[in-house]
Order: structure tokens, then sequence, then C-alpha cells
């Protein structure tokens, strides 16, 4: 075996360049399959991370845009108000298995203090119900949670989202701080840190990055700004239930309420992060199964290459051939070298490719901005297919090699 | 009467034609006995058959008829792997071009049989470096065989010969790629292994290299038409 691998490797030593161009078509094969699956892999990793951050037990809904004309506007009006907490109270008496539900409202400050820099824009003012904060994936960095009595006794507190936090201070360390909003002063009684990954678009739908949040009760948000006429006074309503399982049947319970309760205006849209998951899920593996047949074919093209070569060494070597036979290396002797040869032609181009695989998935990321993360499995795959494709297209060659005869040795002169 | 080492009765090769018929009958029915420590010369002109015989004696080539005995022992029926095993350890080639392989040095060709033979590396490349000093290369056991003269070169193919020690050694034309000084050199070496004792069928049209073997075989159209032991 020894010797085997040391007579392939100088055979190939000795002509690098054409191993080289025979290994190229793998090497190209292995960097595909491995920088499309990092494609892949890192864009579901970054699914996962916005559905985690939505929470699988949640579901939202989603107050739309009111139409732009005032004519239409009043019309929607006129049949629903859009959504408020009236609807939370209504999902928690007729939905089965919540376990939280509350609202929340967003809005446009005019006046902040202190003053944010010019990223002020990436702050988002909410109040926002103790039932949907409860349901929102956050871990606490320092102080403590708005409670229920804050929103009962509309007292004038907030929590901020860490970039709020330093957008606002400049530091995390601001429990105790004041932040006034309009004409209310509010006293900081915590930081909390949001799974948000970069990205903000799952499947079509906006996840807004939650770290530039600064969240008080919501009635402490009515008393800082004051609900406009005619306009909704809840931006979303959040739902959380207790099993997965449970949620399908619930959403359509969910939906003809909401249909009863706004007269069919479409008012609202409703995001399922468990259905959002089961799309992606399947986008994932359409994409999977259309990548990994391109990178196959390629890599079968990178095998055939290797075994045209193959074949036209064994020509070239018939000589060669013919003096290790007269000598005494049986016919598997020389399957052996040829089967050797192959496998040490798609192994380097193997190894070469997870290296450029590795190059592709982070040009793709550079130039794309686009999440890329090789896998594991994926290096491991590559590995193993291309040995396999030496085993497999340096077979022909090899028995092509080891049915020539010997006595061509003595007819070569 | 001495141990025979190759007994071959009615020897038939032919080439191109089909189910025995048609083609060129290269070998038309040979018998030849060669003894132990016997120098058997091939002779004949080109085309009677000489180089086919040896072939066929050296298991590079089944014969398309009669029958082949080495060491008494029936060989043309043997598979691939078999003869592959009888090439590797009772015969020892040497070729009019010698045939070492480019991209190996003097001991690594030298020991190419016993890697088959599955030596270790140390020992064969031991052996090898003995016999290059058998045959006077002692000093170029490093040496690509690009960078030895032909009168080297042949000697090396000859220590390959050798390196299993094999019972019956077969040269074709070894002298036919050389100048004069060096097919001397390599004849005198052949010599000293045939005092030796060892057992020797050259292959041959030079009537003064067929003078120093101790029996002449003429070929002619694929027969023996005179033997200088008959």
């Amino acid at each position: 075996m020894r010797d085997l691998l040391r007579e392939g490797l100088r055979s190939l030593a000795a002509h690098r360049v054409r191993t080289f161009l025979s290994g190229l078509g793998i090497l190209f094969g292995v960097a595909a399959v491995i920088g499309i699956l990092s494609i892949g892999e890192g864009a579901r990793q970054e699914q996962l991370a916005l559905i985690s951050q939505l929470g699988i037990l949640n579901v939202q809904v989603r107050g739309q845009e009111l139409p732009d004309s005032e004519e239409e506007r009043l019309e929607v009006l006129r049949r629903t108000q859009g959504l408020s907490e009236r609807d939370v109270r209504a999902f928690e008496a007729v939905i089965p298995g919540l376990v939280h539900a509350g609202g929340l409202r967003e809005f446009e400050p005019t006046q902040v203090f202190p003053k944010p820099e010019d990223d002020a824009k990436d702050l988002r003012f909410i109040g926002l119900e103790p039932g949907h904060l409860a349901g929102s994936p956050f871990t606490l960095l320092s102080g403590r949670p708005l409670r229920p009595q804050d929103e009962a006794q509309r007292n004038r507190v907030c929590l901020l989202g860490a970039r709020a936090a330093r957008v606002l201070f400049g530091n995390l360390d601001v429990v105790g701080q004041k932040v006034r909003v309009e004409h209310t002063w509010l006293t900081v009684v915590g930081v909390v840190q949001t799974g948000s990954g970069g990205a903000t678009e799952l499947e079509g739908v906006d996840i807004a990055d939650r770290s530039g949040d600064v969240m008080m009760p919501l009635s402490t948000s009515k008393l800082a700004s004051p609900v406009e006429l005619n306009t909704p006074v809840l931006t979303e309503i959040q739902l959380t239930f207790d099993d997965v399982t449970g949620i399908p049947p619930r959403v359509d319970v969910l939906q003809r309420l909401l249909r009863r309760r706004h007269r069919d205006q479409e008012v609202y849209e409703l995001i399922v992060p468990l259905r959002l998951m089961e799309q992606s899920e399947e986008q994932q593996r359409i994409f999977n199964i259309v990548m990994g047949l391109i990178a196959g074919i390629s890599l079968l093209v990178g095998g055939i290459g290797i075994m045209n070569i193959m074949l036209a060494s064994v020509l070239e070597r018939t000589k060669e051939i013919a003096i290790r036979l007269a000598v005494g290396a049986s016919p598997r002797d020389i399957h052996r070298l040829f089967v050797m040869e192959a496998c040490l032609i798609s192994l380097l181009g193997g190894i070469l490719g997870i290296a450029a695989g590795f190059a592709v998935s982070w040009i793709v990321a550079l130039v794309t901005g686009w999440a890329t993360s090789v896998s594991l499995q994926a290096v491991l795959l590559a590995f193993v297919v291309s040995t396999l494709e030496g085993l497999v297209f340096g077979y022909l060659p090899a028995r092509r090699a080891a049915q020539l005869q010997p006595a061509m040795a003595v007819r070569m002169g | 009467m001495s141990e025979v080492v190759i007994r071959a009765t009615g020897l038939e090769r032919r080439y191109g034609g089909r189910n025995g018929k048609g083609g060129v009958l290269a070998l038309a029915g040979v018998d030849l006995t060669v003894t132990r420590g016997q120098f058997v010369a091939l002779v004949g002109t080109s085309g009677s058959g000489k180089s086919t015989l040896l072939q066929l004696l050296g298991c590079l080539d089944r014969p398309d008829g009669g029958q082949y005995l080495l060491a008494e022992r029936e060989v043309s029926k043997l598979t691939d792997e078999q003869l592959a095993k009888v090439r590797n350890q009772q015969i020892g080639f040497v070729f009019q071009s010698f045939h070492l392989l480019a991209r190996l040095r003097a001991d690594e060709n030298v020991a190419l049989p016993l890697r088959y033979a599955r030596w270790p590396e140390k020992r064969r490349l031991d052996r090898a470096r003995e016999l290059l000093e058998r045959v006077g290369l002692g000093d170029r056991t490093h040496h690509l065989p690009s960078e030895l003269s032909g009168g080297q070169a042949q000697r090396v193919a000859i220590a390959r010969a050798l390196a299993a020690d094999p019972p019956l050694l077969l040269a074709d034309e070894p002298t036919g790629n050389l100048d004069s000084k060096s097919g001397e050199d390599v004849l005198a070496l052949f010599k000293e292994l045939h005092a030796e004792g060892r057992t020797i069928v050259m292959v041959t049209h030079d009537p003064a290299v067929a003078a120093i073997a101790d029996r002449r075989v003429h070929l002619e159209d694929g027969k023996i038409v005179a033997d200088s032991d008959a």
C-alpha cells in the first residue's frame, strides 16, 4: 500500500500540470458544492434566527397601512377602527390555548431627550401591554422588565433595547436614567437584548429589528403621546400559544374572529412564524435539490475529465505497464496502480476544491452580503464524494491498463 | 541427465486470423528442451520466429498450440495472475532497449521485481545495491536511467533480471543497442553468469554473439532448422 501510494504520487508529480488539469473538474465541482451548500446553510441559519426572534409559538396580527386617499380611508374607518385593545380582550376570551396576548402601539414622538444622534430613525417608540412583552424572546441585560402594574398605574418607566440605549446614552449602563418622550419623563428600568440577526425580512415579511426599541407601558404611551383621531390604537397584537401543534386550528379561529370584528376589511395581516418556517424549509429543500443536482452534474463532469485523461495516460504509458508486467506485476497490481492515481487526483482536486469552496463562500458573502456558512457535513460530503469518484472513474482506465499484454514490452523493441 | 528447465513441444503461435486459422503462423510447431546450466542462443533472420519463441518461453505470451513446461510445470493453462507470479520468480528478462522505468533510480529499477514479490522496501533496496555492485555499478545506485550510458543501463537491466534469483534468464538481443565495447562488457557478464551455472536463452542475429553460447538453435519460418546440440 505504501509502495502503491508512493508510485502514484511519483507518477502524478512527474506530470504536475496534467494532474492539476485532470483534477480541475473535481476542484470546481467540489468548490461549487461547498459554495452552494454554504449559501443554503447560511440562509437557513439566518431564517432560523429570525423565526426564533419572532418566537415559534407566537402569532402576530399586524395592522396594515390605511389607504392614502382620504375618501377610501374614511370608507374603511367607517366599518372598523383598526386593531385595538378590544381585539386583544376578545382573543383572550375566545381563543383556546393562549398563554399570553398583548397589543403593541408604535408611535413617532416629535421630541425626544436625550437628543439621539443622526441615527434617530433607528429608534422605535412603542407602547405595549405586558402580554406582548411576555411572549417576545428577549434577554434582560440589566434592570427589570415592564410589569403588569406599570400598565395598570401608567407608570412612567421604559425598557430599552441595547441599541436604543447606546443611541440615547452612549452606553448600556442606563438603568435609572431618564428619557423624555414629548413632555413625559420616563425612567429607564431595564435594558434587553434581542436575538436579532442582520436580516430583517423572511419570506417577504418584515421583521422589525427590535434592538432599537424604546418600550413603555401602552397606557403610559397614550399619556405621552395621545392616539390621534382616525388612527388605529394598536400596530400589532401578539398571541403566544402553549403548543406548536395547536397553532394551525387556532389561527383559523383567529382569522374568522378578525374578519367578523373588522367587517371583512383587510386592515391587518397575520404572521405565523410556524408557517413561515414551514415555507422556508420547503424552499430550502427545493433549493438543496436543485443545487445539489447542479453540483452533482459538475462533479460528474469532473469525474469524466479524470477518466478521460487517465485513459490517455494508459495509452501513453503502455510501455511502462508492459515492463511492470514483464518483471512480474500482476494485472491486479496494474489495476491498483491506476485506481490509486485516479483517487489521488480526485482527492487532490477535492482538497483544493474544499479550499476553493471556502473562498467562494467568503466571496459570495462579501459581494452579495448574504450570510454563508460552510458546514462540516458539506466538507465531509465533498471529501467522500471526491474519493469515491476516483474509485469509480478510475476503474475503467485501470481495467484497460490491466488488460494490456506483457508481450508488448518485447515487441516495442 | 541434468534437470530440465524448459520443455516445449509443438509450440505454435499465430498472429491475426481467427480460431487457429488464417493470419500469420509465427511459430509452426517448435520442440525445444533446455537443461539447467545451458547457454542457448536462438539465431535466425528477422521474422524467423525467434522473438516470438522467446516471448512464449518467458510467459509474456501464450501459445496457440503445443505444450510448455517450465521447470516441469505446465504453464500455458495458468491464469494471468499465476503467470505474473511465474514471470516474477522463475524468469529474468533482459531486453534490447533495456526497458528501465525512466522515473525510477537504478536501484529502484533493480528492486522492481522484488516490489511485486512483496519484499519490504529496505530489504529489496539492499538486495538491489548488492546486485548493482555485482554488475560493476555500485557507484550508480541513485542515478536515473537517463543519467546512465547504454552499457550501464543494460547492466542495470541485467541486475534487475537477477533480482529475484530466477532459474532462467532470457535475453532479447541484449547487445543490439550497444556500441561494441559496451556490448563486449555485457556479453562478458552473461558469460560469467553462465559460468555460475545459470540457464540462459538469448535471441541474437549476430554470429559473434551466438558464438559465446554453448548451444545454437537456428530458426527459420517458425521452425527449428538446426540445433548444435541435436
